[in-house]
């Protein structure tokens, strides 16, 4: 095996060095993977050899490895050689040119959102050049990113202007061999976002609002890598309420968080990426590696999702809490509705002592949908005083719908405490009818329950994202009751 | 990491070496279900805590020598000496050895009735690896059944005993439980080793209960340190059937007790509780599964443990709730007291619910002792190690509160404090 | 003027039994009424039917609200229409704050009467002063729906969402059940200043000690889904000395 890679490696550098000087003039490239696909896609971002190198060693090793079966949902195989790795972004002369040309349909759907009206045409897809607005508003956050030594640009730009630093983290917390999807993502990543905040840095704004206007088209293998050094803060928050449409079925992305000695990281999520249709066409297949390294003592990262989207969803956002005294949480909301499925939850890896985690569970089903929460709970030997509380609950919305829990608990430690507790419930007659008597509608009486339902987690959102989320939430459950 | 294997062909000659009492047919559709299936390995998710190597390692050895064939009459009835349960327990026993049952008396002859499965019968379960397995190398099968209406009132006993001692180091037992309508029958469920060597035993029981059949059911696990146990009770409940179930695990090497609950019609009620005390380096794994198919229907599970030394201990608690099943009310819980730096606890509570009218929660913890308890007792002038030792046997008593079948109550109260003071006092 | 309530031989049922079997009552605006009754004797349906539970089923009879048939509409625009049903057993919503139902429902109504909504603002200022009036911690409102409330306190919330959403006809449903004598005298108190000329009270009650502190135009014995005596309030007096029994072996002598 070895002697056989090193063939293959030399066969790989030499035709790296003449370099595919066609291929990089063109848009994107033809549909498949192998070792000439990946090679042109990092020659066409210009990428050091480190970086050729470390896709190369996915791609290898995800040559050995078999999709896996075991979550909680189903699906027609993937044909990973009739997925194009490779295209570049719509130009603006396909775009619409001002919020005139959208569709109404869209246009209503964020109106419903709350989203501000700034916003809109970028999310619309308006070519930039037509935004004024948000162009100024960006222009205004890069300078005061800038001011405090905060690094946050695409992915590809890191790699190009801070070699160092992608070198030393990329792969530190999900390695390339993690998973089958996650190496996936490590051969054919397109891009996605870099942050680094530098010690004793509190990030002067939530770094949500920026992503929101300047987010890339960054296409369907999205790596986000965000380290806070010592003693920083950060708050980002990815995705969107507005609906996103993508022509990619299958969505492997990766994101990987690093916090140092004191460092504090949360990262909110807002899924709601094409769910498919109500007999369950089309879709996204969201197939995510999220990853949070507690390396240093006292750190502290915290996930916040709400999963409204996508066909299907596969994702664990996780904690490996190795430094002392670090603090891991989990506060997810998932809806699945229609014909989705969802099986999502968290990984807490308690290493360190006196390490403490809390995971809140909000699962939400309607329709024919199939929602799982998947949780790992791990106190490992070492992890003395580990503290652990999971909550977890289930409403059902009608009568062909499912909702499963699946929590391991795998405790070494004799001084852990870890508790967890699940329960399954639907939204009674009586709550209905005490809304109704009190002159709520039903349909309102509905959104107004299972918004009260998720309120735990709603209220770690930041704040002007908590408004929308509500709405989105009720958005989604558009005719799931009734 | 692959399933272990047992080795077909020598499996195949020791199925060929067993009398053909009428199960031969059985044994050969058995053995080659069992060449497809093969034994679970950790890497399916219901075995990914336990590995079958040792049952393997065991099987392969015993296979290896060519045993001969036991048969019943290679046990005088009274050779056997009177175990301590039969003592305590005031039981009809029936007595069973490496899955062979001897002696010929019959408990309360006119009500209940003892046989064999009818050889036609070709209900036998070989649903997967270990069944299989058991169902090729069984020698018989024994049916007892309670006809409808009746209430037996002294208990069933079921000593099941094991001895390697002679290279009979596998055994393999099968008994079928028929509870007729509106019947209402106690099983107290002994698994013991009468020798030292290792051995493995697998042990299947069937339990149907029909219409209104009451049950209570006590599985009392004190096999010795080298004995592999895997145990299945499968129980299909009736309407308005309920079951009692109460499983105490003290002994063996490495256990693994399967119970699958099979609700098909309404009106049902379960209450499944269960302690395991581990330390040394056993391995205990129980797994109950319960599946609500109609509803309305009740279902109660509640198991507590208590690890010391470099045990391990499984739980695994799985509630489906089918599609239609409203008026399902399921609730499971699992406590654990780990009270050494090398145990390990791995607990999972499932719920699968595909209903929406239904009740259902879990919950599992894992903890120490509660020290506001332990201060409280202290400020009362109890030393903290009796103070703790109180507290861990309250912890453990609590299935007492619950247990099954009253008849064993005593028995089962003094060899769990036995067993917690031994527990107790090996070092941590 | 015609009655703000009119009952006409009114029959329902739950699943296959018959509740109220012939019930007749009418009241009229400004007036107080008392029904009263042994358990099982149909007072919460009463209470239930009008507010227009879906698990009843009228089999025959009218109501009329303000001249409308109020059977063809909805809980809501009942609701919305006036009518408040104090339930005997206030049901907790979890997660959903007191003040945000609370603001929904009095903006509901608002919109359906063709009223501007109020803002957040507004409605604290009124929530509280309406909670000072009943001896309220305004720490209230910020709590989930009845959620770990004690008896006392969900009651006290009903009477608080009555006074927000000022009914023309509330239905106070044992209100006075499971409480203390403390908590009796605050809810009265509460009811008594909702009394007004264009409103009327409908209390349901098994006991007479209720109406020590709020004073009954109108005393109806029910028993068996009938009104089988009515009186002045001197009816629920009678009925503490002699007990139920006593009415329905007059009814049937």
């Amino acid at each position: 095996m070895s002697g056989n890679s090193t063939d293959i490696e030399s066969l790989v550098n030499r035709r790296y060095r003449h370099g595919f000087v066609t291929d990089i003039e063109s848009d994107s490239l033809p549909p498949g993977l192998n070792e000439d696909v990946i090679l042109a896609l990092s020659a066409k971002k210009g990428e050091p050899e480190f970086m050729v190198q470390w896709r190369l060693k996915a791609y290898r090793h995800w040559l050995t490895m078999r999709e896996p079966a075991w979550a909680h949902v189903h699906y027609p195989p993937i044909d990973y050689q009739a997925i194009s790795y490779f295209s570049a972004p719509k130009s603006d002369a396909d775009r619409p040119k001002s919020l005139e040309e959208v569709d109404p349909k869209l246009l209503e759907t964020y109106d419903k959102l709350g989203i501000p009206l700034h916003e809109r045409a970028k999310l619309a897809g308006v070519a930039v050049d037509a935004v004024f607005d948000s162009v100024s508003v960006a222009t205004t956050f890069k300078s005061k990113l800038k001011e405090a030594g905060v690094i946050f640009c695409p992915f590809s730009e890191a790699v190009l202007n801070h070699p160092e630093l992608v070198q030393k983290y990329l792969g530190s917390v999900v390695p390339y061999r993690d998973n089958f999807f996650a190496t996936l993502n490590s051969a054919v990543f397109s891009d996605g976002s870099f942050v680094y905040i530098p010690k004793g840095v509190r990030c002067p704004m939530e770094l949500s609002t920026y992503f929101r206007i300047n987010a890339a088209n960054t296409g369907q293998f999205e790596r986000t890598l965000i380290i806070a050094d010592e003693g920083s803060h950060v708050s980002y928050l990815e995705g969107c309420t507005a609906p996103m449409r993508d022509e990619n079925q299958l969505h492997a992305a990766v994101v990987e968080l690093v916090a140092l000695k004191d460092a504090r990281i949360k990262y909110s999520t807002v899924q709601n990426w094409y769910p498919g249709d109500e007999n369950g066409k089309g879709g996204i297949y969201n197939f995510v590696t999220k990853r949070g390294d507690c390396r240093g003592a006292n750190s502290k990262i915290s996930w916040t999702q709400v999963e409204t989207g996508s066909a299907i969803t596969w994702k664990y956002p996780s904690c490996v809490l190795r430094g002392e005294n670090s603090v891991g949480e989990f506060y997810s909301v998932a809806v699945a509705n229609n014909m989705q499925q969802a099986d999502t939850g968290t990984k807490m890896i308690h290493i360190g002592r006196n390490t403490r985690s809390t995971i809140v569970s909000k699962g939400i089903s309607a329709g024919r949908a199939q929602n799982a929460y998947r949780g790992l709970v791990r106190i490992m030997p070492q992890a003395a005083n580990a503290r652990n509380h999971t909550q977890c609950d289930s409403l059902l919305l009608g009568k062909n719908c499912g909702a499963h829990t699946f929590p391991y608990m795998e405790i070494r430690n004799p001084t852990a405490r870890v508790e967890h507790e699940a329960t399954t419930s639907k939204i009674s007659e009586d709550q209905l009818f005490y809304c109704r008597q009190r002159g709520i509608s039903e349909e309102d009486a509905v959104s107004m329950i299972v918004n009260g339902f998720c309120k735990e987690v709603f209220r770690e959102l930041p704040m002007e994202f908590a408004v929308e989320a509500q709405n989105l939430l009720n958005v989604s459950l558009e005719g799931a009751v009734g | 990491m692959n399933a272990p294997a047992i080795r077909q062909d020598l499996l195949a000659a020791a199925v060929a070496r067993l009398p053909d009492n009428g199960l031969r047919a059985q044994r050969e559709l058995a053995l080659a279900r069992f060449a497809r299936q093969g034994l679970p390995g950790t890497r399916e998710e219901d075995w990914r805590y336990t590995s079958l190597q040792p049952a393997v390692d065991l099987s392969n050895a015993w296979l290896a020598s060519q045993p001969r064939a036991v048969l019943p009459g290679d046990v005088p009835s009274d050779e056997m000496p009177v175990q301590p349960a039969q003592r305590a327990i005031d039981a009809q026993w029936l007595r069973f050895l490496n899955g062979i049952r001897i002696g010929d008396t019959l408990p309360d002859p006119g009500t209940i009735s003892i046989g064999r499965q009818p050889d036609d019968d070709r209900s036998l379960i070989a649903d997967d690896g270990l069944s299989s397995l058991n169902a090729a190398l069984l020698y018989d099968v024994v049916h007892i059944a309670v006809p409808e209406g009746v209430t037996i009132t002294r208990p069933v006993g079921l000593l099941l005993a094991n001895d390697a001692s002679e290279n009979a180091s596998v055994g393999m037992t099968r008994i079928v439980f028929e509870v007729g309508p509106g019947a209402s029958l106690d099983v107290v469920e002994n698994h013991l080793s009468l020798s030292a060597e290792d051995s493995f035993a697998g042990v299947i029981i069937e339990l149907r209960l029909a219409r209104g059949a009451q049950v209570r059911y006590l599985r009392l696990q004190e096999c010795g340190e080298a004995q592999v146990l895997t145990g299945r009770l499968q129980v299909r409940i009736g309407q308005d059937a309920s079951l009692r179930y109460t499983s105490i695990d003290l002994g063996g090497a490495l256990v693994r007790n399967d119970v699958a609950i099979d609700l098909v019609a309404a009106g049902s009620d379960i209450i499944a509780n269960g302690l395991y005390l581990a330390s040394g380096s056993q391995h205990i794994d129980n797994h109950l599964r319960i599946d609500h198919r109609v509803g309305p229907a009740r279902s109660r599970a509640a198991f507590r443990g208590i690890l010391h030394g470099r045990s391990r201990c499984v739980f695994n608690s799985k509630a489906i709730v089918y599609k239609g099943a409203d008026g399902t009310d399921a609730g499971q819980s699992n406590h654990n007291l780990l009270l050494s730096d090398q145990a390990e606890i791995d607990t999972k509570p499932e719920l699968e619910i595909h209903a929406d009218d239904v009740k259902c929660a879990h919950g599992a913890t894992v903890g120490q002792l509660d020290e506001a308890a332990l201060f409280y007792l202290r400020s009362r002038g109890i030393d903290a190690d009796a103070a703790s030792r109180m507290l861990t046997r309250a912890f453990a008593a609590s299935v007492l509160g619950d247990l099954s079948v009253a008849a064993a109550a005593d028995y089962v109260a003094g060899r769990i404090d036995e067993h917690l003071d031994l527990l107790v006092s090996e070092p941590s | 003027m015609t009655a703000m309530l009119e009952i006409r031989d009114l029959h329902t049922k739950i699943g296959d039994t018959a509740i109220l079997d012939g019930l007749s009552l009418t009241v009229g605006s400004g007036e107080v009424h008392a029904i009263m009754g042994p358990n099982g004797s149909g007072k919460s349906t009463l209470a239930q039917v009008i507010a227009g539970h879906e698990s009843h089923v009228v089999t025959s009879g009218t109501v009329t609200y303000c001249g409308k048939n109020l059977l063809e509409l909805a809980p809501e625009e009942r609701a919305r229409e006036g009518i408040f049903l104090g339930f005997q057993y206030p049901v907790e919503i979890p997660g959903v704050n007191n003040a945000y139902l609370l603001k929904a429902a009095v903006n509901a109504k608002r919109r359906h009467n063709g009223q501007p909504e109020i803002d957040a603002f507004e409605f604290l200022k009124l929530a509280r002063a309406r909670m000072s009036l009943l001896g309220m911690d305004p720490g209230f409102l910020n709590r989930g729906v009845n959620e770990g409330f004690s008896g006392g306190e969900k009651k006290r919330n009903e009477i608080l969402q009555m006074a927000m959403l000022e009914p023309r006809l509330a239905i106070l449903d044992e209100t006075d059940s499971g409480l203390d004598i403390d908590a009796l005298k605050a809810v009265a108190k509460g009811i008594n200043a909702l009394r007004s000329p264009d409103r009327a009270i409908v209390l349901v009650t098994h006991y007479q000690r209720l109406l020590q502190y709020i004073e009954p135009d109108r005393v109806h014995v029910l028993s068996k889904g009938r009104i089988l005596r009515s009186g002045d309030k001197s009816l629920a007096l009678e009925l503490e000395e002699r007990g139920y029994d006593w009415v329905r072996e007059a009814a049937s002598a």
